[in-house]
């Protein structure tokens, strides 16, 4: 059996599903940390077949870069999450909500 | 003969964008010795850049830099120099904020620049890396900046709704460059041609859709009015308008590119139903906006929804109609935006207290304050007057272009509804001098009378109505100088 682009292109469009699905539905904020790496990692996938599926190799070198930008981001997203933490003693999405007043 | 990799044009124009990055790890470093002077340090470099930048303004021809990934232009000089103007305001309003909390410390001012390199990247380029690699460099600054305020719970709240939604259109944005790429089997938006339709064109509207999070265009603003209000004030004011400066005028870079039919967002601007999508947008914004800021007794909430419906008007300028991209009405709205909402939000800060860790920024408790301080409550008046639209005011003049441009692209239906749009905003826009001047109260309110607030606030003034309405005066630019700037800035667009 061969496993073509559009094999690797449903894998990435489901990972990807999945953590937007995860961003909106979910309300344990590490969940949704976690959904939106899912998202970017779908995003790679998708780069890194078509890049192979194309010879193209930039598709390759997006997702190294990606994978650093996603450490970034979740350093500076866990770091919001533990100061919310230490203040409010939850990590649940519906209890922050002293913006709506 | 291979032509030189680098010469000594491409040094220059690459030195403003290296400076901005430098200037932030050395004014974060620095910070270790002399936490006290960061502000200082960092305006050092943004000057310097701004320095750098001004050459640039008046180049023939772009220059490509690192490979063509990076291009210097005079479009993206003129939005750089916007850019550094927001940072500037910044970096000025801050120190008063801070020092107040007993937080003015140099990493503050180093996150700014960080920021301030990433927006001036994304205004420069047409790579889906660099793209990415600025929107990410621009918005993890911020995130962090919203949240600076720790002993304020809707600080905190704030920087995690912004990261939150902040990555989420990131993610999206990648996934649609991942389309685009897999479609045209290239990273260079410029060079995008045919590929599969269905990839490409989902891929654009996935990137688009990157952008009108960070715009806060409906149905994507939920966030805006959240986060604006529990950021530290002066990061609100940097936030609204230089993420709006860096949207825009990336959106315009991107969207000049689509004069070539095979590119995959002319998808988006001229397919035959796709045409139809930016302009529903652009009145839902415009409209949703303006509504919600009536009933706002925030004058932060009041200022985010108004943000928003600002985002609608630009949007005007995007569509092309029968004609192309209007990139001149959208720089000099852009300019005028900037000036008027960063002056209001300085004088929310002068006028803002605190309450148990709290702002408190409810705009009954400004009555009286029109007299008991003259200067705040007329640059005030000439702020919202501005946002309003109203002569003699660069507010005014932007909106004047911006329609008359959409007029005669054919769009008149969405002009109607925007000047209807503009005719409501008058009310809210009008409400907070009311109260400055028609109601008095007993109760002293205490209102900060740091220098550097003074100072911005008056500089804001002075360059709101001097472009709003006064000619070249001897070797001083005035309206027509800036014309003159906006129309070259737009021709360097292909």
């Amino acid at each position: 059996m061969i496993i073509g682009t559009e094999n690797y292109l449903a894998v990435s469009l489901l990972l990807f599903v999945i953590g937007a699905v995860g961003v909106l539905a979910r309300r344990n904020l590490l969940v949704v940390l976690m959904s939106v790496e899912l998202m970017l990692n779908g995003a790679n996938l998708a780069f890194a077949a078509f890049a192979r599926a194309r010879g193209v190799l930039a598709g390759d070198v997006i997702v190294f870069f990606v994978i650093a930008v996603a450490a970034a981001e979740a350093a500076v997203g866990l770091a919001i999450v533990v100061a919310l933490f230490r203040k409010r003693g939850t990590v649940n999405l519906d209890r922050f909500t002293s913006l709506h007043q | 003969m291979n032509p030189p990799l680098v010469t000594g044009d491409m040094l220059r124009a690459a030195i403003p964008f290296i400076l901005l990055a430098a200037g932030g790890t050395v004014v974060s470093l620095a910070g270790a010795w002399r936490s006290k002077r960061g502000a200082l340090f960092a305006a050092l470099f943004l000057v310097l850049a701004f320095w750098k930048l001004f050459p640039l303004l008046d180049l023939e021809k772009g220059i490509e830099l690192w490979d063509g990934a990076v291009v210097a232009d005079r479009m993206s000089a003129f939005l750089g120099g916007m850019l550094l103007l927001s940072g500037l305001f910044a970096l000025i309003v801050s120190p008063p904020v801070l020092r107040r909390e007993g937080r003015n410390r140099a990493e503050y001012y180093g996150l700014i620049l960080f920021s301030l390199s990433g927006m001036v990247l994304f205004v420069s380029t047409t790579n889906l890396l660099v793209l990415f690699l600025a929107l990410e460099l621009m918005s993890i600054p911020l995130y962090v900046l919203s949240g600076y305020n720790r002993g304020d719970d809707r600080s905190g709240e704030a920087a995690l709704k912004y990261f939150l939604l902040g990555s989420f259109s990131s993610a999206i944005l990648l996934y649609g460059a991942a389309l685009l790429f897999g479609a045209t089997g290239t990273i260079n938006m410029a060079a995008m041609t045919g590929g599969d339709p269905l990839l490409a064109t989902a891929g654009a509207f996935l990137v688009l859709t990157g952008f009108l999070f960070k715009m806060a265009a409906v149905p994507f603003h939920m966030w805006a009015p959240d986060v604006y209000d529990g950021a530290p004030t002066p990061i609100t004011s940097f936030m609204a308008t230089s993420v709006k400066i860096a949207t825009f005028g990336a959106l315009l870079r991107i969207f000049s590119l689509a004069g070539g039919a095979a590119n995959p967002f002319a998808h988006i601007l001229t397919g035959e139903n796709a045409a139809k999508i930016l302009p529903w947008l652009a009145v839902m914004t415009m409209t949703l906006g303006n509504v919600c800021a009536l009933t706002q007794t925030n004058i932060k909430r009041m200022l985010a929804y108004s943000s928003i419906a600002h985002a609608g008007y630009l949007l005007l300028g995007l569509i092309p109609g029968s004609g192309a991209v209007d990139a001149k009405g959208i720089l000099y709205y852009l300019f005028a935006y900037l000036l008027m909402t960063t002056g209001a939000f300085t004088v929310v800060i002068a006028l803002s207290t605190r309450d148990k860790g709290r702002e408190v920024t409810g705009v009954e408790r400004y009555a009286g304050i029109g007299f008991r301080r003259p200067f705040l409550g007329i640059a005030m008046a000439v702020f919202l007057f501005s946002l309003a639209g109203i002569p003699p005011t660069a507010g005014f003049f932007g909106k004047y272009l911006l329609f008359s441009g959409a007029v005669h692209r054919g769009l008149t239906p969405l002009v109607v509804v925007a000047v209807l749009n503009s005719a409501l905003s008058v009310y809210y826009y009008l409400r907070p001098v009311v109260v400055f001047y028609m109601r008095d109260t007993d109760t002293p309110v205490r209102v900060d009378d740091a220098l550097s607030l003074r100072v911005a606030s008056l500089a804001a003034v002075v360059l709101l109505i001097w472009f709003g309405c006064l000619p070249n005066i001897g070797s001083l630019p005035g309206v027509p100088a800036l014309l003159h700037w906006v129309g070259s800035a737009a021709a360097a667009l292909p």
